[in-house]
């Protein structure tokens, strides 16, 4: 019994489809491909006769995260009106409201008698905020990322801890890799230094949540609980 | 379900497989809603590894938003065209990184899907039924290996390995099988 001809019959084209192939005879099939139009439609014909096995995978709903990277790498960007416009539907607050929030959070100085009704003026830097969503419910997390002072901060708006599990913020690039921020504990508002990040001011954000301490893998082992794109103001 | 047949939920996704061909972003987010849950499973099942399956649909996105163009609804479905860029996708990846059998998947973020999706009905269409029928028609064995091979994407050896038999009788099987299924559904 030969490899490729058992019967005189070439099996390739249904063993590339079926999937028992390994990587070499795999890319070769490919270049057969291109070069022999029969060949293509041999192959074409076992992927239509195999697709109805598919009905039984059980499907499983990706995290929105995914999409959020794919709509990273499509290119051509998003005007800042989509954006916006995107971003009050959903959240029903205004972006410079949620940004002078921010501002304040971080700026306002610990509380002394009596508290000094001031608001600061929000610097004319560039500036670009997010509202971090879950699938479904209103923002968990709003986000401040000051390019200019080269940091971004995090505070929490609808998260309650739950004593076994940290949050973590993952930039999330075009292509590649989930790229650690930094963990949220409890309730805190962290304040990232963003030099060695190289955000946009358009960046895809996620939040997922991890043992207490972050990912122990250096990647998201558990569920993305919020995530969301900057917009720049 | 929903009033939709599954044929129209099928002409709807084709319409949109060729707006994203014009450079739709909507049309592309309408095809993902659609079908990402299913093919999302094709590539868990695959791969059995979260987050290398969240890469490779991420991958087979962008190719439908690169390569919608090359979608022809005379010559195959847009069923057939999706899940097979997804497997083929998901079982390049697992011959570079191996599969992983020592992580479990984490289960409670594993919620299976039981929306609307593109994929309804399958299991009622015509080609669906011949293709069970002349499934069955094959020994236990050789069904579970094809089985096996098109839900795990495993290769002679590794099936070979699982079933205890000489790689060259797996080869065997799974060709002869595979000459029988091809005559039992043209005939």
């Amino acid at each position: 019994m030969t490899d490729a001809h058992e019967d005189g019959q070439d099996m390739t084209a249904a063993e590339y489809a079926l999937g028992v192939l390994g990587a070499d005879e795999r890319a070769a099939a490919r270049r057969r491909m291109e070069r022999e139009p029969g060949f293509a439609a041999e192959v074409a014909d076992w992927d239509r006769r195999l697709a109805p096995l598919v009905d039984e995978v059980t499907p499983v709903r990706p995290p929105r995260t995914v999409w959020m990277r794919i709509k990273a790498g499509l290119g051509a960007p998003v005007t800042i009106w989509n954006n916006l416009n995107l971003w009050r539907a959903a959240t029903g607050v205004s972006v410079a409201a949620a940004a002078a929030c921010l501002v304040v959070l971080v700026t306002t100085p610990a509380p002394v008698a009596p508290p000094a009704p001031v608001v600061p003026e929000p610097k004319p830097t560039p500036m670009a905020v997010a509202a971090l969503k879950p699938e479904a419910g209103p923002p968990a997390f709003v986000v401040a990322y000051d390019e200019a002072g080269k940091r971004l901060i995090i505070a929490p708006a609808a998260v309650s801890p739950d004593g076994v599990h940290d949050h973590e913020l993952w930039m999330l690039p075009a292509d590649g890799k989930p790229v650690s921020m930094g963990v949220i504990s409890a309730g805190q508002v962290l304040v990232i230094p963003t030099e060695r990040f190289g955000l946009s001011q358009t960046g895809t954000l996620a939040v997922s949540a991890e043992p207490l301490g972050g990912s122990p893998t250096g990647q998201p082992t558990g569920p993305v609980v919020a995530s969301g794109s900057l917009t720049p103001l | 379900m929903s009033v939709i047949t599954a044929d129209e939920q099928r002409a709807q996704l084709s319409r949109a497989l060729l707006r994203t061909a014009a450079g739709d972003r909507r049309a592309l987010e309408d095809v993902y809603n659609r079908t990402s849950a299913k093919l999302f499973g094709v590539c868990l099942r695959i791969l059995n590894d979260r987050s290398e399956a969240e890469d490779v649909l991420q991958e087979v996105y962008l190719n439908v938003w690169r390569k919608a163009d090359q979608f022809d609804p005379d010559r195959a479905s847009p069923i057939t065209w999706l899940s097979t860029l997804a497997r083929n996708r998901a079982i390049d990846r697992l011959r570079v990184t191996g599969r992983r059998d020592a992580r479990p998947i984490d289960e409670a973020s594993q919620i299976s899907d039981d929306s609307p999706s593109a994929f309804d009905g399958l299991s009622a269409t015509q080609d669906a039924q011949q293709l069970s029928h002349c499934l069955d028609e094959l020994e236990e064995k050789h069904r579970s290996a094809i089985r096996t091979a098109f839900f795990e994407g495993r290769t002679y050896e590794e099936l070979s390995k699982a079933a205890a038999v000489p790689l060259g009788t797996m080869k065997g099987w799974i060709r002869r099988s595979l000459m029988k299924l091809r005559m039992c559904l043209e005939s």
